[in-house]
């Protein structure tokens, strides 16, 4: 059988780095994308895992256009593509309405909701094209999205405009891809992350440690995805919310 | 009960689609299959045998989820004779086709209610205190497009599922950080499924359908494969569970789009 090839734009410690170890795990090969990719733990992939590396601002058309003609040159035309950032710039958090600076709500909105658009866009066209599988499946996309997609929360008035936006689209994509063999998906991860530190604990930049597993593991969220690209197209999940068993919703 | 008993996952509603192919799954994960159902002896005995034949355990109950007691006496006595309830898989539908207000009996609201909201009240009664003292269980929950959404001639489905979507959600927030994962699994289309579906609408009209839109298409819901996620989500880790998730055909109209 060959291998499926899985692109993950948006690349960091967390979901990104746990998807890349368990589909190369897999038996997937796997593309990282991020805007800055020289991070010890994207190093570490490539270097562990022979995870390839790209450079691309998912906000700019060109260069996400560019990013799947690279791919598709280096290893072929994917099955799975994981759309992936966050895309809050540090002057957003915990901003009022009334004090967010609109330049940094659009950059907000152009990070996270804009660039899903372009990666759906170009993951859609290449996704058609491909053959379908066994089960009839041309591939699968993944949103990871965030409470905010859920609900609003005070002081976060950007990141729930981007948040709902990522929804809306992988909806409507849901609606016109799924019938043409494409499995779109979209992840709100209501909790925060808490990822594999060097002293084995596991936490999160603000949240501290987490304690008894309140925080998500990252890698169990990735046996998740993994679990949605796997799925019969008889019984396809859209939306799957995950959250620690003590968070409270 | 042994010193070896195996954990048991209990269907209630185990007919030839969901429930008892669920069941059967479980099976094959070691856990004793314990399928409950009203009706059809000679039916649930086939499910249990399929089970054995395949190499799992399984036994078999008929169960009225209406009857007064009924189901925390089967509860108490599974427990006490066969072994821990770690799973349970409640998949009791309530769909009685649809029906103008005037044409739904006061008598038929209930009935859904009795099947859709309160046996979930019922069987949670009686396996939370035992699944809390032993701080894990999984709840998995078979729902339907009418728990998100009241389509015409659906009053007493969509209040009776409307009902069990808000009970999850309450147990969620008594029992998940005692460590129990109940989940609310909305089957958002067809299901290929001779008890269910193949006698609301006939063996004639059923093979008709599975002839246009299920067998090869795929657009009817395989319980085979709903299966799957059924064990993925009792194998989710407590760090990430979901408590809800929606399953249709690729081929589907989803619910909000109706």
């Amino acid at each position: 059988m060959p291998q499926d090839i899985a692109i993950i734009v948006g690349g960091g410690p967390g979901i990104s780095a746990s998807c890349a170890r368990l589909f190369t795990q897999s038996g997937m090969r796997v593309a990282v994308a991020a805007r800055t990719p020289d991070k010890p733990v994207l190093r570490d992939l490539q270097a562990a895992h022979g995870v390839r590396l790209y450079t691309c601002d998912a906000a700019e058309p060109a260069a996400v256009e560019r990013l799947f003609q690279d791919v598709v040159r280096d290893l072929g035309a994917p099955r799975l593509v994981v759309h992936n950032i966050d895309g809050r710039v540090p002057g957003i958090f915990r901003k009022g309405l009334a004090e967010a600076d609109p330049e940094l709500a659009l950059a907000t909105l152009r990070n996270a909701a804009f660039s899903a658009f372009l990666v759906g866009q170009q993951a859609a066209r290449l996704l058609c094209a491909n053959e379908p599988d066994a089960n009839g499946v041309r591939g699968t996309i993944i949103f990871t999205n965030a409470s905010a997609a859920l609900k609003g929360f005070p002081g976060s008035g950007a990141f729930a405009m981007a948040c709902h936006a990522k929804s809306g689209l992988a909806q409507s994509m849901a609606r016109e891809l799924m019938p043409q063999g494409i499995h779109v998906a979209n992840v709100p991860i209501d909790a925060a992350i808490g990822w594999r530190q060097e002293d084995g604990s596991r936490a999160h930049r603000l949240a501290g440690t987490s304690v008894d597993d309140n925080m998500a593991d990252p890698d169990r969220i990735a046996e998740t995805y993994l679990q949605l690209h796997r799925q019969h197209r008889s019984t396809w999940a859209f939306e799957v919310v995950l959250r620690p068993w003590v968070e409270r919703w | 009960m042994s010193s070896q008993a195996l954990p048991v996952c209990l269907v209630v509603g185990a007919g030839a689609g969901i429930g008892g192919t669920v069941g059967g799954r479980f099976a094959r994960e070691g856990y004793h299959a314990v399928l409950c159902r009203r009706t059809d002896l000679d039916g649930l005995n086939r499910l249990v045998d399929a089970i054995k034949s395949d190499g799992g355990v399984a036994t078999g109950f008929l169960l009225d989820a209406v009857a007064p007691g009924s189901i925390e006496d089967r509860v108490a006595a599974v427990e006490a004779e066969i072994g821990p309830i770690e799973i349970v898989v409640y998949n009791l539908g309530a769909q009685i086709g649809d029906r103008s207000l005037r044409d739904t009996s006061a008598k038929a609201f209930e009935t859904g209610w009795r099947l859709g909201t309160f046996g979930l009240f019922r069987l949670a009664q009686a396996v939370c205190p035992r699944m809390e003292a032993r701080g894990k269980g999984t709840i998995l929950v078979t729902s339907s497009t009418a728990s998100v959404r009241g389509n015409g001639g659906q009053h007493s489905h969509a209040a009776a599922m409307g009902g069990r979507r808000m009970l999850c959600q309450t147990l969620n927030a008594e029992f998940a950080p005692k460590g129990i994962h109940v989940a609310h699994i909305v089957i958002d289309g067809a299901v290929d499924a001779p008890d269910t579906l193949g006698k609301m609408l006939g063996p004639e009209k059923f093979e008709q359908l599975r002839e246009a839109r299920g067998k090869e298409h795929d657009g009817l819901m395989l319980p085979a494969q709903i299966a799957e996620t059924y064990v993925h989500l009792a194998k989710q880790h407590r760090s990430t569970w979901t408590h809800e998730i929606d399953l249709r055909a690729f081929s589907d109209r989803p619910w909000w789009n109706h």
